[in-house]
């Protein structure tokens, strides 16, 4: 009637039924229970399936000896927050540091080991906040991004960095990247910003994500209700910010189950993992810099027409540091990406496939709610510099350029067309010839990055 | 599986006899679910008895039951009728006749019950006897001391 008589395989695998708590705890039942809970192949399993890992490392990425180091490193190193939340944010991380490297590694790069309880402890002493669980966490595990922020009085150059790991867009001379700001940024660009904005000490904000580039986007962190802001065109003369978050997701209690903590900053950050995963934001490459673009994608935001051969892409992004949520008929700005491109088989009229055709004139319809609130026409469109006349030809990379439209509600749409000619403009190869951009929507969206 | 078990195939019958000499008779389609009594009967194939050593009557007969009704209903059932000294026993059976889904339920039934439990429970329900010195033990307490304190078991 002894467990002795049961072997190793039987034993292991009454244990591979068991919590790694409970594993712990019976260590200490006799000097056989101790031996088998130590078997190494045990607590890696442990690893792989709390923490994804394949190797016995530190939250640093510091290696140990075994994983039943590893395991009781990570578990004493995060003590004092919820082990269901500190694997959660953990998943938060990893799924956005797969997608980095596998499309992204130079960005990657910039993402700063974890910060210590110390460091966490510091900004809240000198800021007098605290921080919400889930932001610490995530702070433990990564300090923000180590960029070199574009020091506007020397600079020469508008361009920032490209590397912000939340991304951006630009239109016309509008350029934004937005990257997660270090603890020790946070705390000296707070402190400057709160200078000049009372209110935003008192209500207990912290800016933990900016645009490193002229152009200015903030994202202040709320710690009294965990919500994350985004600041529009009044934030200095009249406060405007933009949640970035569903409120109703948001859920401080420390009452609950671990897991169930979230605050913004959490939330936000898993979304934009899904969405680098799912493929709805992808990274572009203009010259030699490569950034995240968080043009839409794929349907229902991102709209395609094909006509004659001509594909067009088209969607839209709210600009909340552009918009002006004082203001009537010019209210939200929204920019929009328009993709052009020529299929494989050419511009094909009447059964005959030109090899090229170039655009000379654009219409637009422009809806706020279901009105028609712009009805524009005009030749070419406007790239950054100057009118645009593309040409397409099969197998060119998409052209792409970027214009904005703003309305006066934050709901809308737009649709419209392209006149081309086959051939080209200067030698062209038969009749004109009207290309749809389906419609796209304008939305302000649930979450804002 | 349960058109294995359906008096389709051969309904040749084969007899098991327990430590303590209760017979049992049984399909051939059973038997065969005990990799250790396959064996048995690839080694020498006409034998019609086949002792297991092991094993009480009393375990026997709830094993074979085990194998013919098995299901996931019937599992998670199953496990709740037992005390422990008798799934360590059924274990031990399940072990030698090399029965891997009967051993499979009977771990996670003991599992579930030592979960959540301290060192002391788990060494009255098994009978065992605590071979480590104070230091030792001191020792391991320490080394695994998050699983003693931390924010919540969740």
């Amino acid at each position: 009637m002894d467990l002795e008589s049961v072997g190793d395989l039987a034993f292991h695998m009454i244990l591979e039924n068991l919590k790694p708590e409970d594993i712990a705890s019976i260590s200490c039942v006799s000097n056989r229970f101790r031996s088998v809970t130590s078997d190494d192949s045990l607590w890696s399993k442990i690893c792989f399936h709390e923490l994804s890992l394949t190797q016995p490392i530190d939250h640093r990425g510091n290696p140990l000896p075994s994983f039943k180091e590893a395991y009781r490193t990570w578990r004493e190193d995060f003590v004092m927050y919820p082990w269901s939340l500190v694997k959660r944010v953990k998943r938060c991380w990893d799924n956005i540091e797969t997608w980095l490297v596998n499309n992204f590694p130079e960005a990657k790069e910039t993402l700063c080991e974890g910060a210590s309880e110390a460091e966490i402890q510091e900004l809240e002493d000198v800021l007098n906040v605290k921080l919400p669980l889930p932001t610490r966490i995530l702070y433990r595990l990564h300090n923000g991004q180590e960029i070199e922020k574009l020091d506007v009085d020397t600079s020469t150059d508008a361009f920032g960095t490209s590397l912000g790991i939340i991304g951006g867009y630009s239109f016309y001379d509008h350029l934004v990247n937005v990257y997660l700001l270090p603890i020790s940024h946070i705390i000296e660009e707070t402190q400057q910003i709160t200078n000049n904005l009372g209110f935003l000490r008192r209500s207990k904000y912290v800016l933990v994500a900016a645009s490193s580039t002229y152009s200015e986007k903030l994202f202040f962190l709320n710690c009294t209700n965990g919500q994350l802001y985004v600041g529009t065109k009044e934030l200095i003369t009249n406060r405007d910010m933009m949640p970035c978050v569903p409120r109703n997701l948001i859920s401080l209690d420390r009452e609950l189950d671990g897991e169930k903590i979230q605050d913004a900053m959490l939330l936000w950050l898993e979304e934009h993992g899904r969405r680098l995963q799912r493929g709805s934001i992808k990274l572009i490459e203009e010259g030699k810099a490569k950034s995240i673009n968080l043009f839409p994608e794929e349907p229902p935001l991102c709209s395609t027409a094909v006509t004659n051969g001509v594909q067009v892409r088209a969607s839209a992004l709210v600009i909340p540091e552009l918009t002006d949520l004082q203001e009537g008929r010019e209210k939200y700005l929204f920019s929009y990406s328009i993709r052009l491109s020529l299929q494989p088989q050419g511009c094909m009229i009447n059964g005959i496939s030109h090899r090229s055709c170039q655009l000379y004139w654009r219409h637009w319809l422009i809806h706020a709610n279901d009105v028609v609130v712009s009805d524009v026409d005009g030749e070419a469109v406007i790239g950054m510099m100057s009118l645009q006349y593309p040409l397409l030809r099969p197998g060119d990379k998409e052209f792409a350029y970027q214009s904005c439209a703003a309305l006066p509600t934050s709901s809308g749409s737009v649709e419209g067309s392209f006149t081309f000619v086959p051939g080209r403009l200067v030698e062209p190869k038969g009749d004109p010839f009207i290309a749809t951009v389906a419609r796209f929507p304008l939305e302000r969206p649930d979450y804002i990055f | 599986m349960a058109e294995e078990k359906s008096q389709a195939s051969s309904s040749k019958m084969l007899t098991l006899k327990a430590s303590d000499g209760v017979l049992f008779e049984v399909e051939l389609n059973i038997a065969k679910e005990m990799k250790t009594v396959q064996a048995y009967i690839d080694d020498c194939e006409d034998i019609e008895t086949i002792p297991i050593p092991n094993v009480l009557g009393k375990h026997l007969a709830i094993v074979i039951e085990y194998i013919k009704k098995t299901n996931e209903e019937y599992d998670a059932e199953f496990e709740k009728q037992w005390n422990m000294d008798d799934l360590q026993l059924l274990l031990l059976a399940a072990n030698y006749l090399n029965i891997s889904g009967l051993q499979e339920c009977l771990c996670k039934a003991i599992a579930k019950r030592i979960e959540n439990k301290s060192p002391e429970y788990v060494r009255k329900v098994f009978n065992i006897e605590n071979d480590h010195s104070p230091e030792e033990e001191a020792k391991l307490r320490k080394e695994y001391k998050w699983a003693f304190e931390g924010v919540d078991k969740d």
